[in-house]
Parts: C-alpha cells; structure tokens; sequence
C-alpha cells in the first residue's frame, strides 16, 4: 500500500490518540495518583475523622437528630468534602492537561515536527484535547466508583444515595473541567510561551470579572451610600470560565435538581448557567480555530494578537494600578480612599506603569522592552489616575444625589434594625405541611440587600434621601460620625463615647424612576420617625420577621436555651403552640424600632423555633432559628415559668453510637 | 514532481521568500544551496506544509500539500534541528512515524539502518551527540517510505564514512524507490557529489533552477595570459564575463556563455596561454551571487 492510498483512508482516530497518549504517560501518572488520593483514600480518611469526631460530640444528643438524620449528614458531609476535592483537582488537572498537552505550541522545533506529519491540524487538535480530557477524567471516575464503594460500605443502605451522587459528581466536574480547560486551551492556542498563556489566561478568564469586582469595590470603599447591585452573582459570574465552570460544577455534583433558583426557575441562574455553556463552546471553538490557522513562527513568540496584546497591557495595568492604590489607601485608613488622594494617585500610576512594564516584558520575551509602548503606558496610567480621583473624591457626586419626589415612581424600602437573632425571612411555609418551610427564591431580584423590601411611598422615600446622614469614622484615637445635610451639603463632626448615645440604623432603599432606571441606595440614618413609620410600613413585620409574629406558621418543635449556662431544654409537643403564641403576640405588641434593636433588655433565654426546610430534593434538612426572648415580652416568660417543672432534656438517641452499622432503609427518609 | 510557483513568505517585516518559481523533478536529487538568510529553510518548511505561504502555490504531484495528508504522507521533513521526545528513544520516534506513516514507515529497514549505523535503538536520544541525532532523523526519514524526503542542513555533523553512507542511501532509493531528496546546504561540495539538479537562492529570490551539469555547461573559468592588455578588454567587450581576477599576469576569468564561443574570442585574442576550467558548484554559486551584490572580498581592507 502506497502512502497515499494509507492516507486517503486516513490514520485512525485511536491510533493517534494512542500515539499521542505514549508521550504524556507521566500525566495520565500523575493524575491517578492525584485522584486516588483526592477520592479514595480522602474517603477513608474522612470518614474516619468523622466518626471520631461525631462520637465525641455528647452534645449532639440534645439536638433532637435521629440516626438517620446524623447518618446522612455524614455520609453527606464527606461526599461535599469530596466534592470540593475533585474540583481543586479539576482545576490543576485542566491545567496540566492544557499546558502539557499543547506545550508542542511553544516550541518552534516541536511544532515544525508537529506540523510536518500528514494529520490536518483541525485533527491534531481534536486528539490532543480529547486525550487531555480522558486524562483527566478515567483516572477520576474510577478513583470515584471506589470511594463510592468505600462510602458504601461504611454506612449501608446509602447505595442509591451515593449512586446518584457520583453520577452528579462527574456531572459536576466535567462540566467544570471543559469550562476550565477550554480557557487554558484557548489562551495556549493564542499564546507562543508559558508566560504569555497565563497571561491570556488571567485575561480571558479573569479580567471581566475584575473589572466588576473592581467597580463594586471602589464603589463600596468610596461611596458611603453604595448599595450592591441587585442581581444573583450568577449573573455575572458567567463572564469567568474558572469562576462560573467551578461554581455551576459544584451546583451540579451538590446536586443539581435541588438547587432552588433553578428549582424555582430562576431565570438569572439558568441564563448564567446557558452563557457559562455558550462561553465554554466558544472558548473551544476559538482555540480550534486559532491552532489550525496558527503560523508555526509564532512559537517562542508573543501573543498572536496584536489588537489583543495592546489591550491585556492597558486593561490590566489599569486594574492593578486601582487595585494595588485602593488596597494600600484603605490598608492605612481603614477604606477611605478619599483621605490621602495624592497618595492615591500615585501608587494608581506607579503601579498602573510597573504592570505595564512587567507584561511588556512578558509579551516581548525581553525585560529590555519594559518601557516600549509609552503612549500606551502613559494613557494607561492616566487612565488608573483619574478613575481613582473619580471615585476617591466622588467627582461625580455619588453620595449626594437626590432623586426628586415627582420623578420616583415606585419606592421599596428595607432596614436593618434588630440585634443578632435569625428573622426567618429567607423562608415562606410549605404549603400544607405545618412545620415545615421552603426556601424564598422565586424573586428574580433577589439579593441579600434588598430582600423582603416592603413598598414605600414617594415622600418617605424622598424623606428617607434627605434625612442627616451618619457616616462612621475613627480619626486620631476618636470615634464618631460625620454627619451630612444631604440637601444643603454642610457636614458636622459628632464625637461619641458609648455606641449607644447614638443609634443610626441602615436603610436601604430601591427607587424606580421611569421604566427601568434604578436608584439604589443604603444610608445611614438617626431619625427615629423614619425608622417607626419604615417598621410600621403595611407587610414589612411579616417580610422582614416572619418567624417572629408567626408569618412561617408553628415550628415542628421548640427548645429553649438558657443563655447564664448553656442548658437546653425541649418544649413538650402539647406547649408549642400555647408557647409560640404567647411570643407571637408579645413581638406584635412591642414591635418599634427600640425593641428590636435593644440588647440590653434581653431575659437571658433563647427560644429556639426548629423546622424542617424543603429544598425540593427529596431530603428535608433541620434548621433551628434563635429568638432573644426579652423582658418585655411578658406573656412568653409566663408560659415559660409555668412549664418550667416540666422541661426535660432532650433525649439520647440509643443508638447514636451505632448508626454506620444500620441497614435501616432511612436514605428514602 | 514538486512546483514552486511565485511563494512569497514574510516574518512580521523580513522577507524570506520572494516570488519564488521553480521545480523540482522526480527522481533527482536536488541541491537547495544559498546565502545565509536566503529561504531555504522557509521553502522547505512551505514544501513540507509546516508554513502557509502568503502567496503563491507550492504542488506536488500537482496537489496543494498545505494541509492535504494524502500529499503530506509523500513527504518527509528532516529539519536542521530535529526535535526529539524528552526522554524519547529511536524507538519511541520510529513509532510515533510508524503512527504518521503508516503503511509505509518500514520498521524493519529502521531497525537494519540503525544496526549498521550502531546507534543503540533503545538509548535515550538525549545522550546522543549532534551527528548521531542527525544520523537518526535520516534513517527515519528514509525507513518513513515517502517520495521526498527533505532535509535541511543533512550533512552538517555527520562524519565523513557516514557522509558517504548517507549518500549511497539516497542515492539507492532514489533509482529503486523513485525517492527524490531535496536537500538545502551550505556544504557545496558536499551537494556537487550528489546533486544532479540545484535551485540557487539568495535574498528570497531564486537566482537559477537547473541541472548541474547544463549550468557547468553554460559557465567556465578561464585563466588566460595575454601579451597586449587591450585583449582583455576586447574579450571582456565580446563574452559575458561575471568576475575577474589577476594575479600578476595571469587573468582568471569566469565566463557564461558555450565553450566554442568562449574559446574561440579567446584564440582571436592569440593568448601566450590559456586554458577553459570547469566550475566547481561553489564557484557558481560565488559568482552568480557576486553578480548580485553578494561579495565580501574587500571585509579584509
């Protein structure tokens, strides 16, 4: 047979990947090795380390846990571990296996010899990456199939728990793996060394997500009234292929059908989980594209790029340039970036011009080219300087910016207000099932700053913007607010010398002005007829404390805490309720701003509400809330004291001890 | 047969290839020799599908090779400075091309080549010395079966028995097998002993593209003492005269033209003496790129 006639039926894709496979044995080496330790004998050790730790813990009997509970939470706790565990190795697998394999790219020789065989490039590429991906991934699934089995073995019954978690499990990782390996591969592709593709790789990968995190750093650290955005991270989280791949490979192997936003339909997670997918297709298309149409001299060389490389420099010297200044600034005074400004602009530009430096040598090969590019270098720096001025001095007026009362068109408000206690907010009943709660998700503007808002009219809203503001500060040894007419501009100083002469509360408010402009602001302020009508707003007690005034129905069970020496007691079933009420309307009756926030009137006694929360994957999980029982609330200590005689400690579970032997069937619980 | 037509290459702002336009017939052995910096080893990197030129055409066996396997398995390419697998033996090379070639990487002659040379197929390449890497990348190239077997700088480094190995080698497949090697060298003597046709390049450009011996045919060098001077000058005003030199009053002169031409104004100019010499390929190659600018007779000065 003639060379072409072999050809013209083509080289088998297995004996190339065999070939291929024969070069990277120490690979394939290292990732068994890494993964048998990361699986298999974690597993062991883990669940070892768990058993001694749970036999130690005597106090765990008081919390009402049966076997099965405690045995899944085990089994459930080690197979997290696992998790996490597999995917460090994703991200050092997707590195190695991305680096290794198209090191060839790197080197002019290798990639004469490469080139030179008969295999179309589009083919070469889909060898050495398939080949990557198995490395990483048989060594994984079966360093998995043999935890799974260690698992097993040690808490029996779980094996269709533990099935469905592995299948989730390399669910999880793969997805996270492609996510991060199509990065590396993409950067390699676009790359002619080592350093240059790490460079690409923080810039593919990072440098969007820098640049928000920038934005709302700078933005927190300089503006005292800065509220974060609404939107879950999920929603940004997509532009960075390591971020998002490892967040949405852990949400699949935790297990993906149970994650409430998407249980919920939420559609920010879900259009975040689709663009991760988008991006990560994309990133592999490039490199494709990029590797069959690479020039081989662009080995040993730089970036391929040049629109590419003009932008990493300036972008990055940028955001080091900010990021170094801020973190130095507010090392020093505590987060106000507005202190020292020169200061400021300074290390913004001498660090702005240093990265500039560092990746022009990185892009040229040569420590000789740190100053070329000096227009660019220059724009650069002025560019770190003057956002830095921009936001340390609050040039655009940020913190002053008032919405007039004519132009709000809906106004939502929320206050944090009590000390230390869990609200419940994040839970509304299950439907039919007394004791038992689901989680709140299915607001699409979900986020921890402005959940359970409460609908408020324009004038307390514009009231709310132009109250004094009370902006914390500690100079020269004294403690005090800065406290600012918003309206007039004028600023006084108020020294303190107790924390409670003075009691600001943070408000934070959602104004929309016309159809989708939203102003968003959290502020700090004393006025005690703002807060009373905030709290006393129509909803806002059942969103803002609804296991407090019984929004979330009658817990399954209660406890209570004596806090003067830990003791813990179980209500009896029959006094639940008589109980609860008896708080229920003790918080109606002294709900103001003072009650919720005093600390000092406190009875000593935590009531200790316990649910059983659905998150919609077939297992229940405990939750156990903490109400500050206060003096004020009369009617609940006199149940108390009436059932004080019949208090009784929470029981020892008989076989607490003995729960990795049961063959119980409770993993259907 | 492989044919260059009008292949440009540039790296970033350097110009290597420049129009080039010539081929390459089947069945010779064919001589690439050139100034330092002259392409050589860009065309063959073009010829072999390594580079994509950025214009122009290169066939063999009148198919584009640059990314077509079915044309790429007829060649093989032996680089000046081959790459070898870190840690990698003969072995291990002979099967990754057994992989590339397949069909036609004959293991069996690999393994005879490989004794004959005694080099050690299971020792690591990277305790090899220069000329026994470069003995290795031949002998695979030649065990690989294909038609053309390219090779950059092939005879640097090798000894002269194995030089001469070498040689036979490809010399012997080229009549059995139909195998044509193009090899690019400064070593012109080393070329003349084996080349039948030669591409001579300079500056990206192809200065000639012919057999051997109609190129020895077609220029001479000729050491003439004349009695009158003004001969010199009647010659050099009737043939095309690429270069003279004077050494008392014996006059070396390279001529292009033919030989009855040559020697027939020479004899109208009745010389005390003279005599028509043959061309050595170096001299070829020195006058044709003096011609072009290409001399550095006066960096002593």
């Amino acid at each position: 047979m003639t060379s072409q006639e072999s050809h013209n039926k083509g080289i088998s894709m297995i004996s190339l990947m065999k070939e291929d496979l024969s070069h990277r044995k120490w690979m394939l080496v290292l990732s068994s090795v890494v993964q048998l330790l990361c699986g298999p004998v974690a597993a062991l050790f883990l669940i070892s380390w768990r058993k001694s730790r749970i036999l130690s813990m005597v106090s765990w009997q008081d919390t009402g846990l049966t076997r099965p509970d405690l045995s899944r939470m085990m089994v459930s706790s080690i197979v997290d571990a696992l998790i996490v565990l597999a995917l460090a190795v994703v991200v050092c697998g997707a590195l190695i296996t991305g680096i290794g394999g198209f090191r060839h790219l790197f080197n002019r020789r290798m990639t004469d010899m490469i080139n030179s065989v008969p295999v179309k490039r589009g083919r070469m590429f889909a060898v050495i990456y398939l080949n990557g991906f198995l490395i990483w991934f048989v060594p994984f699934i079966v360093s998995e199939l043999i935890s799974l089995v260690i698992i097993g073995a040690n808490a029996s019954g779980a094996a269709g728990y533990l099935l469905g978690k592995t299948a989730l499990m390399a669910l999880g990782a793969a997805f996270a793996f492609v996510c991060i390996y199509n990065l590396i591969v993409l950067s390699m592709a676009m790359s002619g060394t080592v350093m240059n593709a790490l460079t690409n790789i923080l810039f593919i990968g990072f440098d969007a997500l820098a640049v928000y995190g920038m934005w709302v750093g700078l933005c927190a650290n300089c503006f005292s009234n800065y509220s974060q955005p609404v939107f879950d991270i999920s929603g940004i989280l997509w532009t960075s292929a390591p971020a998002s791949g490892c967040f949405f490979g852990y949400l699949i192997a935790d297990n993906l059908m149970s994650y409430s936003p998407l249980y919920d339909q939420n559609w920010i997670f879900i259009v975040s989980l689709v663009l991760t997918m988008i991006i990560a297709a994309v990133n592999l298309y490039l490199a494709f594209r990029l590797y069959t149409v690479r020039k081989s001299e662009e080995s040993e060389a730089g970036t391929d790029s040049d629109f590419i490389r003009r932008i990493i420099r300036i972008l990055n010297s940028i955001l080091a340039g900010l990021f170094v200044s801020a973190i130095i600034i507010s090392f020093f005074e505590n987060g106000d970036l507005g202190k020292h400004p020169g200061w400021g602009v300074f290390f913004a530009i001498f660090f702005s011009l240093l990265t500039f430096g560092f990746i022009n040598a990185i892009q040229s090969k040569s420590i000789r080219r740190f100053f070329s590019h000096k227009a660019e270098a220059l724009i650069s720096a002025a560019a770190a300087a003057v956002i830095f001025l921009t936001f340390a001095l609050d040039l655009t007026g940020f913190d002053n910016r008032i919405i007039p009362k004519e132009s709000i068109k809906e106004a939502y408000v929320t206050m944090d207000i009590f000390s230390g206690n869990s609200s419940g907010a994040d839970f509304m009943p299950a439907a039919g099932r007394e004791g038992c709660l689901v989680p709140v998700y299915s607001d699409p503007y979900y986020d921890w700053n402005l959940r359970n808002k409460v609908k408020i009219s324009p004038d307390l809203a514009f009231r709310i913007m132009t109250a004094e503001k009370y902006y914390w500060f500690n100079e020269y040894g004294s403690r005090g607010y800065k406290v600012v007419d918003p309206v007039s501009g004028e600023e006084s100083v108020r020294y303190i010398n107790g924390i409670d002469e003075i009691s600001p509360r943070v408000f934070y408010l959602d104004i929309t002005r016309g159809s989708s402009f939203h102003f968003r602001r959290q502020y700090l302020i004393v006025d005690p007829d703002i807060a009373e009508e905030v709290i006393m707003t129509e909803g806002f007690m059942e969103e803002r404390f609804p296991v407090r005034c019984g929004a979330l129905g009658y817990p399954k069970s209660v406890t209570v805490t004596d806090n003067r020496n830990g003791a813990e007691y179980i209500i009896p079933k029959e006094y639940v309720k008589l109980l609860m009420d008896a708080y229920y309307a003790d918080f109606i009756e002294n709900y103001s701003p003072d009650y919720l926030e005093s600390g000092d009137d406190s009875a000593d006694i935590l009531l200790n509400p316990e649910y059983d929360i659905d998150y919609g994957d077939g297992n229940l999980t405990y939750r156990r809330f903490n109400i500050d029982v206060k003096n004020s609330d009369k009617r609940t200590i006199e149940i108390l004291d009436r059932l004080s005689d019949s208090f009784m400690f929470a029981p020892v579970d008989e076989d607490f001890y003995t729960y990795f032997e049961s063959d119980d069937d409770y993993w259907e619980y | 047969m492989i044919e260059i037509k009008g292949v440009s290459k540039k790296y970033d702002d350097v110009t290597a290839l420049s129009e080039v336009t010539f081929n390459m017939p089947d069945g010779q052995v064919f001589g690439l020799v050139g100034t330092n910096g002259a392409g050589k080893s860009t065309l063959l990197r073009c010829i072999c599908g390594v580079c994509r030129p950025d214009s122009g055409e290169i066939l063999i066996d009148s198919e584009p090779v640059y990314e077509n396997p079915s044309v790429k398995s007829k060649v093989f390419y032996i680089p000046d400075d081959q790459y070898f697998f870190p840690g990698g033996t003969p072995e291990e090379m002979a099967g990754f091309y057994r992989t590339m070639y397949p069909g036609t990487f004959s293991t069996e002659r690999f393994i005879k080549l490989m004794d004959k040379l005694s080099l050690d197929r299971k020792r690591k390449i990277n305790t090899f010395s220069k000329g026994m890497k470069k003995q290795l990348s031949i002998m695979l190239g030649i065990a690989s079966g294909c038609k053309y077997i390219l090779c950059d700088e092939t005879f640097d480094g090798l000894d002269p028995v194995v030089r001469q190995a070498v040689k036979r080698l490809f010399i012997n497949d080229m009549e059995e097998a139909g195998v044509t090697p193009v090899i690019a060298s400064h070593n012109l003597r080393e070329l003349e002993d084996i080349c039948e046709y030669v591409g001579l390049l300079h500056k990206g450009g192809v200065i000639l593209s012919k057999d051997l011996g109609d190129m020895k045919l077609g220029i001479f060098k000729v050491q003439v003492v004349f009695k009158d001077p003004l001969s010199l000058e009647t010659v050099k005003n009737n043939l095309k005269v690429i270069s003279e030199e004077h050494r008392g009053s014996l006059v070396t002169l390279t001529i292009r033209g033919n030989r009855p031409e040559v020697e027939t104004v020479i004899t109208s100019q009745v010389p005390v003496f003279y005599e028509v010499l043959p061309l050595t390929l170096e001299e070829i190659f020195i006058s044709e790129t003096e011609v072009l600018g290409y001399d550095f007779s006066g960096i002593t000065q």
